[in-house]
């Protein structure tokens, strides 16, 4: 099993720098860049719901499994 | 790390000066251990314990006074080890901060330490007493075992804060999982 995040190309494509969307979320941008690169043991359905509503996006384009 | 996962200044510095107290407090020991001739002190203590009778057949040749103190400065390493474990709750707390595993093992270390420095204290009496009376002639070999109320606490506080050790050992590993989730 293998999660994989795709806050990158969700980024990407809203044109948005991670540091903004740290800010509108309100967490660390330490914490973010350890989000994107999978490197958390999980994610609060909070912190994916600001996530969501910031990138306009569903939970399952930022998260995905191969 | 957030404002509930850190002490304050203060609460560092009462740290850091307790640190010290408790390094000074174990080079005091040792100088008295030293200047005070602490050994001979708790040897002699022991030898009072012994029968006029016993005293008089009870010979201290060189090979006997070694094993006497030998087993008379048991009691002051168990007192260094203590002191040993309560600097390293004072220094991991200080490098460490508190919630960690490393300050939880501290705390198991000091309840161990405890348990054993309490029950050095208990089987000191029997421990010394046979050390002086070993190679006596049959009849006149004592064995004597004690127990004391402090000793007894000594060592229930250190099977209780051992315990309490591994709760804040588990309970600093869901602080830390808890830590990475974003």
């Amino acid at each position: 099993m293998t999660i994989i995040v795709r806050l990158d190309v969700m980024l990407a494509l809203r044109k948005m720098k991670s540091k903004e969307l740290a800010q509108e979320i309100g967490i660390s941008e330490q914490n973010l860049s350890l989000l994107r690169q999978g490197k958390v043991k999980g994610v609060r359905f909070e912190t994916l719901d600001k996530i969501c509503d910031v990138l306009d996006c569903k939970p399952g384009d930022i998260i995905d499994r191969e | 790390m957030s404002k509930l996962d850190t002490l304050s200044k203060s609460a560092f510095r009462t740290c850091a000066i307790c640190k010290w107290l408790t390094l000074i407090g174990l080079a005091l020991l040792l100088i008295q251990l030293i200047a005070d001739n602490g050994l001979q002190e708790i040897a002699g203590n022991h030898w009072n314990m012994l029968s006029a009778d016993t005293q008089e057949k009870t010979r201290l040749a060189s090979a006997k006074q070694t094993i006497v103190y030998a087993v008379a400065s048991l009691n002051y390493l168990t007192m260094l080890f203590l002191g040993g474990a309560t600097w390293r709750i004072f220094h991991t707390l200080e490098k460490k901060g508190p919630f960690t595993t490393e300050l939880s093992s501290s705390i198991m270390f000091l309840g161990a330490a405890t348990i054993v420095t309490a029950c050095i204290s208990i089987l000191m009496p029997t421990m010394m007493i046979l050390a002086l009376t070993y190679d006596n002639p049959p009849g006149s070999r004592e064995l004597t075992i004690s127990f004391s109320s402090g000793a007894i606490s000594f060592l229930l506080i250190g099977m209780v804060i051992h315990i309490l050790g591994g709760i804040l050992y588990k309970a600093a590993e869901i602080a830390e999982e808890n830590r990475q989730f974003i």
